[in-house]
């Protein structure tokens, strides 16, 4: 038995009627809803209609007759086919093996580039690291504070560098010292304590008056510039950070040789017992040369009297 | 001969799975594959009056549908490594054609509008298709001549979408499952384009009445 189909589902197949897409049983269905529905028999007629004008007007363009068209389009794409296959990657450097003098041409060069690359490399590795004054050497020394290339300052992190006593430098700095006049034997060095003890970068800081006054004569000048040589000879135990570890410090270095007079009145006010038979002790000229970096004439003081002895400050 | 096509395609032609696609086509296929040349030319041969007739009624000009159909081809020779037999050859051409036309269709119209030749100038210019057979009297030949023109005039007027699906369906015959394929879309989709498309076409053909 037919099922019966009403005009409202009948128009939803009617599309796929005329195309062709329906099942049998909707299709048997429609077929006898057509019977007898004057209105959905219109439609799908006037549906037919449509195809019927779309391929009459389509087959009315193609009535042209387009045999030359269709060669042309054939050999046009063979054609760019070809081309394109000419032209690819693959058929490039097959034609480059064809022809063995340009392989060899292309070896030699690839043989001269790796060359000069290897070179490079090697010239570029000897070279070791960048050049301090060059833009990645002050990066890569100001990211490294306490290196000997950027010193710090001493600062209550950071240890006091002391002076090696024993260094010949030093006993030599005295004995310079000594040989100066008392007021002229001052001087300020602004130097730099290395994370060896090394002392570099070391400056005598004078006045304007003082400068003229130690050029007055060679004698003098020849007595700076051993006193120099002596400083840049010295060693320093370095200074520390918190850790133990060693850092660069930048100092001001004084060198002075100075008396110290004991006052007599004030050693009374101490009440200090001395024997009245005791006499006076020989007064030693006070000719040791100090620092402020601890460099400490420990024998000096240890000749301290206390009436009068010659001291280091 | 093994010159165009030769390297990527010989690599992928074993991939080539051939559920829809019959014997036939799957070794024009496979020989286009191995870079023969002479396959090529068959396969061009095959095909190109669908694709110049196909882009000649979404274009509506010659020239554009003649250059169209090359750049098909050439689409087709590069991404034939790509071809799984998801579908016929024709239908999997169909789509190609479709998205050049697609992209092509949109300037050009603005720009060649004028110059496109209509039915009535090319009737006028080539005659009335050729058909010893017909029983028409010419009375009728002339209404159904007129009904052709303006039902063409009106599908010219419809978005590229519905044209599109209207034209494969009722000049190519392709199902609505090919049609989907060759547009990238569902069959639902396809079945609403079609309505639409009809309906508006009715309406003009109500309006003639």
């Amino acid at each position: 038995m037919v099922p019966y189909l009403g005009c409202q589902h009948a128009r939803e197949l009617l599309q796929s009627f005329i195309d062709g897409e329906l099942c049998v049983e909707d299709q048997v269905a429609l077929e006898t809803h057509l019977r007898w529905c004057r209105t959905c028999a219109a439609h799908i007629e006037d549906l037919r209609l449509i195809g019927d004008s779309i391929r009459v007007g389509a087959a009315t363009a193609r009535s042209h007759d387009h045999q030359r068209e269709m060669a042309a389009l054939q050999a046009g794409v063979l054609s760019r086919v070809r081309v394109e296959h000419e032209q690819s990657f693959t058929v490039q450097v097959r034609s480059l093996f064809d022809d063995l003098h340009l392989l060899w041409a292309g070896l030699g060069a690839v043989t001269a580039v790796v060359v000069c690359l290897f070179g490079m490399m090697g010239v570029l590795h000897a070279a070791g690291d960048e050049r301090p004054d060059s833009l990645a050497g002050v990066i890569q020394a100001l990211a490294t504070p306490g290196s000997n290339r950027n010193p710090v300052r001493i600062d209550a992190f950071v240890s006091v560098p002391r002076a090696i006593d024993d260094s010949p430098a030093l006993e030599q700095i005295r004995q310079q010292l000594d040989h100066m006049r008392e007021e002229e034997a001052s001087f300020a060095l602004a130097a730099v304590v290395t994370r060896e003890g090394r002392v570099v970068n070391y400056e005598l800081l004078v006045s304007e008056r003082d400068a003229v006054r130690r050029r007055s004569t060679a004698a003098q000048a020849g007595d700076v510039a051993r006193l120099l040589n002596a400083v840049g000879r010295a060693r320093f135990e370095p200074a520390q950070r918190v850790g133990g570890v060693p850092v660069a410090v930048n100092m001001v270095w004084l060198l002075a040789r100075t008396t110290v007079k004991g006052n007599p009145r004030a050693i009374e006010l101490f009440d200090f017992d001395v024997p009245p038979e005791a006499a006076p002790p020989a007064v030693v000229p006070a000719t040791k040369p100090t620092s402020d970096g601890g460099l400490h004439d420990q024998a000096s003081a240890r000749r301290l009297s206390p009436r009068r002895a010659p001291a280091s400050a | 001969m093994q010159t165009p096509f030769h390297g990527e395609l010989v690599k992928n032609a074993g991939a080539i799975s051939w559920s829809e696609v019959d014997s036939r086509e799957a070794a024009l296929i496979e020989r286009c594959a191995a870079g023969d040349e002479g396959a090529c030319a068959d396969l061009v041969a095959t095909h190109q009056r669908m694709v110049y007739n196909l882009a000649l009624h979404l274009l509506g000009d010659r020239d554009e549908a003649l250059d169209l159909s090359q750049e098909v081809f050439l689409r087709v020779f590069r991404t034939l490594a790509r071809f799984r037999g998801q579908s016929a050859l024709r239908t999997w051409i169909y789509r190609i054609v479709v998205n050049q036309a697609r992209n092509r269709q949109r300037w050009w119209r603005r720009r060649h509008r004028g110059d496109q030749v209509s039915l009535d100038a090319h009737l006028q210019q080539f005659g009335d298709l050729e058909s010893k057979n017909d029983p028409l009297t010419p009375d009728r030949m002339f209404v159904r001549k007129e009904t052709a023109s303006r039902i063409w005039k009106a599908l010219e007027g419809l978005p590229f979408d519905q044209r599109t699906a209207l034209i494969l369906r009722e000049i190519d015959g392709l199902r609505y499952d090919e049609i989907a394929f060759s547009l990238g879309i569902a069959v639902g989709t396809v079945k609403s384009r079609l309505t639409r498309a009809r309906q508006a076409l009715r309406e003009e053909l109500l309006g003639m009445r």
